[in-house]
């Protein structure tokens, strides 16, 4: 990670990252531990999963449903105010990353809360494109499904249909970076939907390189983490104390990896941002940004 | 010892590939199978001549039946199985009972079976007079003719038959989908006649298989050219013709006898030991043919280890293509049908269960031809249990299906067939007809789970190796005969003695059975420098058999306590230099019948409880990526 691009931003940064950790754990703790209960008294506690080749495991997940309903309705609820707090704080990472000098992580949730409209147009329409990529990939994929099922190589028509869906994950891609230029664009100029979305395509029409090649190598640097999470649970498996403490240890960090690098894509943006809104001659000060949108 | 025999992949049968074929198996005209005293290898011959017309996915054919009377009397009528008429429309029992579907699979096209002639080789019609079972309305899978003379103990007779068999869309084992055929339950099978004279027919149930004699089978099918055949036996004699190529194919002693034919199978050989082995499989599906090769060269030895040689020459395997899945995980006479898919994980197992289980009904049916609509435990319940066995000796303890390292998931076949048969909510007596399940569900759980499960549960009392060496027993004693579970006990009385019968199998087997062992409390409390305390142990259902129960102090030392499993509670007294920590009853799981394993173990009282975070870090990583997705 490069000094510069985090600069004045560690503290918050790890305080969202370790929001996101935390939510995680709790969403988990929510589900696991009323279904675990039984296993309260049992000396093994939850390792009894992993013994008898998954009897107990499976003797819990036939006899724990109405538990199981009752905790997914709980993750349900949590999962929706999750959507809230993400509508509301969305801004979060585009301003840290565009705002100079750096704000406070309240300042920053504040400045997002107060983007609200704008963010929750920008939202609808990235949910809009997902749509439209989410569609276009079933009809992709049943359009050919007809070729495939007459192929009488089932391995060839299932990579033909699945070849047939790439396009859909790439607008879906393309959506994602276009949301997270045009937040980093709201956040930094304070104007509307219209502009933000105007500008965000603009930007990715000019520098593309810019913006989505790096998108694709953060994305690639930030997934290496997952697979190291992975090979880690290869070799750590997490069937007894020592190995599960590791292997632990090994996936927190796998998503810290992820958030680190999420977060130095908006870094990235925000950095891009700033050297359009200046003219090269110009000395770099703090930008009006937050001051115009307070205005605003 | 045969000249191992190295062939190259090929698609379509030409007489290369059948030299090829008749090099790799050759037939044996009179085969040293191992039969006991008292076995009947020709009771049903059948010499048929058939021609597949894949257009119209119709076969027709005609041939005699040479069928000797086996029982102590004289009988003047014969019964026959007209089983594709299962599915000849929605009256039938089978359509009744399966509600137009079948282990998943929807019933498309019906499919009949058109008996035009049946004749006795002296020229009497037979098929004047016949009737179906009165007794099952509207069902037309039986046929009743009566005999102008009656046929004496010993005495054979022979008869000629023509028929049309119309194929369903591939369903309940057999059909076509395409240009694929499975062609399966497709010629009058004769009924088998107990030896006490009692016809041994039936209705074909949606939960019902078959039950047949032994017999030779000359069989000729004509196929278009193009067609790859594969086929119950061995190829005898192949010609080219004008109008297809003409297959003849020879099968002893067997019980049935099914082909497949389909112009865009691939295929793949090998041998396991002195078995010739050959894939038919669609393209695209390479990987589980070679799966599949490498689970039969492995498993195979071991198999005839466990239950005896394997009589013949060949075995083929099919997969079927994709959305002929119906006609997938079915096994006849030398020739099974599974299932794969291609992007199936190597850590689960499904080709090698799958193809371990098709084969196994080789012994289990195929070898020891128990009535499968009387008792299907003694074939699938029996077969599971040797599945999971074969899992067990290919892959280690415990037969794991599913072996999922980075996922934490590590799912034993036995350990599944023990959580079904404790899924039972309400229990029926295994021992019982296919058709007194009240469905599928309840069939399976039964048939297949706790059959296999009490099996598990005897080789665990007895030890292994003794309990193997029982069940070897009973196959060689019953191969190519029709034993009864009756028969079965005696068998494992004979080699493990009157107890494992009267106390456990035949009680499982027989009774609508609970059994649950658990750990009620467990305590302790210093005295005098001494912890002493009790553990209760309690012991719920009929099942009473002996356990282990284990203490454990907060110093790691264990203790080893036995008890008999008689009352419903024993209570255990506790005393060592250190608190009691924890008890476990059953510890090393030697009662898969116990019907719950959570309550097995207890901490004592006062111990700290066991904290769920191990379990919370592991799902808190996939949420955290789930949040990362779709987070700002």
């Amino acid at each position: 990670m490069s000094a510069p691009l985090f600069h004045g931003r560690k503290l918050a940064l790890t305080a969202l990252c370790g929001a996101q950790l935390a939510l995680a754990w709790a969403g988990a703790a929510i589900v696991t531990v009323p279904l675990l209960a039984p296993l309260r008294r049992h000396p093994d506690g939850v390792f009894a999963l992993y013994a008898d080749g998954g009897r107990v495991l499976m003797e819990l997940a036939d006899t724990a449903r109405p538990t199981l309903t009752l905790a997914l309705t709980t993750l349900g609820l949590l999962a929706a105010l999750y959507a809230a707090f993400w509508m509301a704080l969305g801004a979060m990472l585009p301003v840290l990353a565009v705002v100079e000098p750096a704000p406070s992580l309240h300042r920053a949730a504040s400045y997002s809360i107060r983007r609200l409209p704008t963010l929750a147009g920008l939202a609808a329409i990235a949910l809009l494109g997902y749509a439209l990529a989410g569609a276009s990939g079933l009809f992709a994929w049943k359009h050919f499904a007809h070729r495939a099922e007459a192929m009488v190589d089932v391995r060839a028509g299932d990579l033909l249909q699945a070849r047939a869906a790439i396009p859909a994950l790439l607008l879906a891609a393309l959506v994602t970076v276009w949301h997270d230029v045009a937040r980093v664009w709201a956040a930094g100029s304070g104007e509307g939907i219209r502009a933000s979305a105007a500008d965000a395509f603009v930007v990715m029409l000019r520098a593309p390189l810019q913006t989505l090649g790096r998108a694709l190598v953060y994305a690639l640097l930030g997934a290496l983490g997952v697979v190291v999470a992975y090979l880690a649970s290869r070799v750590f498996g997490g069937r007894d104390g020592a190995a599960l403490v590791a292997l632990t240890l090994a996936q927190q960090g796998a998503l810290a990896w992820r958030f680190a690098f999420r977060a130095r894509w908006m870094m990235h943006l925000g950095a891009l941002f700033r050297a359009r809104a200046t003219p090269p001659e110009a000395t770099p000060t703090e930008t009006p940004t937050e001051t115009s949108t307070e205005a605003a | 010892m045969r000249r191992p025999v190295k062939h190259p992949p090929h698609r379509s049968i030409g007489p290369l590939t059948l030299a090829l074929a008749l090099a790799a198996s050759p037939s044996r005209a009179d085969p040293d199978v191992g039969a006991p005293v008292g076995a009947a290898l020709d009771v049903a011959n059948y010499t048929l001549d058939a021609r597949l017309d894949p257009r119209r996915h119709e076969v027709t054919g005609e041939g005699t039946l040479r069928w000797r009377n086996t029982s102590r009397v004289a009988v003047s009528d014969l019964w026959f199985h007209l089983y594709l008429n299962a599915f000849a429309d929605d009256r039938s029992l089978f359509a009744r009972t399966t509600g137009g579907e079948h282990r998943g699979n929807a019933r498309g096209r019906n499919g009949h079976i058109d008996l035009r002639a049946l004749r006795l080789a002296t020229g009497e019609d037979l098929l004047a007079g016949a009737t179906n079972d009165p007794l099952v309305p509207d069902d037309r899978t039986q046929l009743h003719v009566a005999l102008p003379r009656a046929v004496a103990p010993g005495e054979e007779v022979t008869l000629t038959m023509a028929w049309t068999s119309v194929l369903p869309e591939a369903f309940a084992r057999t059909g076509y989908k395409g240009s694929f055929h499975m062609v399966a339950q497709w010629f009058p099978k004769v009924a088998v006649l107990e030896a006490d004279g009692t016809w041994a027919h039936f209705a074909l149930h949606g939960n019902s298989e078959f039950y047949a004699d032994f017999g030779r089978y000359e069989v000729t099918l004509t196929v278009p050219r193009g067609f790859t055949v594969g086929a119950t036996g061995q190829p005898v004699l192949v010609e080219r013709r004008d109008d297809g190529d003409h297959l003849r194919f020879s099968a002893s002693p067997v019980h049935d006898f099914a082909f497949t034919a389909w112009d865009h199978f691939r295929e793949r050989r090998d041998e396991a030991g002195d078995v010739a082995l050959r894939v038919l499989h669609p393209p695209g599906l390479e990987r589980a043919a070679a799966a599949t090769i490498e689970c039969l060269r492995r498993a195979m030895p071991a198999y005839q280890h466990r239950y005896g040689s394997y009589p013949y020459p060949g075995l083929t395997v099919v997969i079927p293509p994709r959305d002929a899945e119906g006609a997938g995980g079915m096994e006849y006479p030398t020739l099974i049908t599974t299932g794969a898919d291609w992007y199936t994980p190597d850590g689960v197992r499904d080709v090698a269960y799958v193809t371990l289980h098709e084969f196994m009904h080789q012994y289990f049916y195929g070898l020891v031809a128990s009535n499968e609509n009387a008792w299907p435990m003694l074939d699938e319940g029996f077969t599971e249990y040797a599945t999971a066995a074969g899992l067990e000796d290919l892959y280690g303890r415990g037969g794991p299906f599913v072996d999922l390292p980075w996922a934490g998931l590590r799912l034993e076949a036995f350990a599944l067939e023990a959580s079904w048969s404790a899924g039972i909510r309400h229990p029926l007596p295994v021992a019982r007809g296919a058709a007194e399940f009240p469905s599928f569900g309840t069939y399976a759980m039964h048939v297949y789970s706790r059959t296999a499960t009490t099996l598990r549960t005897a080789e665990m009392m007895v030890g292994r190796e003794r309990f193997r060496l029982a069940l070897r027993r009973y196959v060689e004693a019953w191969r190519f005969r029709h034993p009864t579970p009756d028969d079965f006990y005696a068998s494992m009385r004979d080699s493990l003695g009157a107890p494992v019968v009267d106390d456990l199998l035949r009680p499982a087997l027989e009774r609508p059975l609970r059994a649950n062992y658990s750990v009620e409390s467990a305590s302790s409390r210093p005295v005098g420098g001494r912890h002493v305390g009790r553990v209760v142990v309690h012991r719920e259902g009929d099942l009473s058999l002996p356990v282990d129960v284990v203490f454990e102090d907060t110093r790691g030392h264990r203790r080893l306590v036995h008890w008999s499993g008689q009352g419903d509670q024993v209570e255990l007294p506790y005393e060592g230099a250190a608190p009691l920590r924890s008890a476990r009853v059953d510890p090393w799981n030697r009662v898969p019948l116990d019907t719950s394993r959570v309550d097995n173990a207890r901490l004592a009282d006062g111990q700290p409880a066991r904290s769920p975070m191990p379990a919370v870090a592991r799902i808190a990583y996939w949420f955290g990526l789930v949040l990362q997705a779709v987070g700002p």
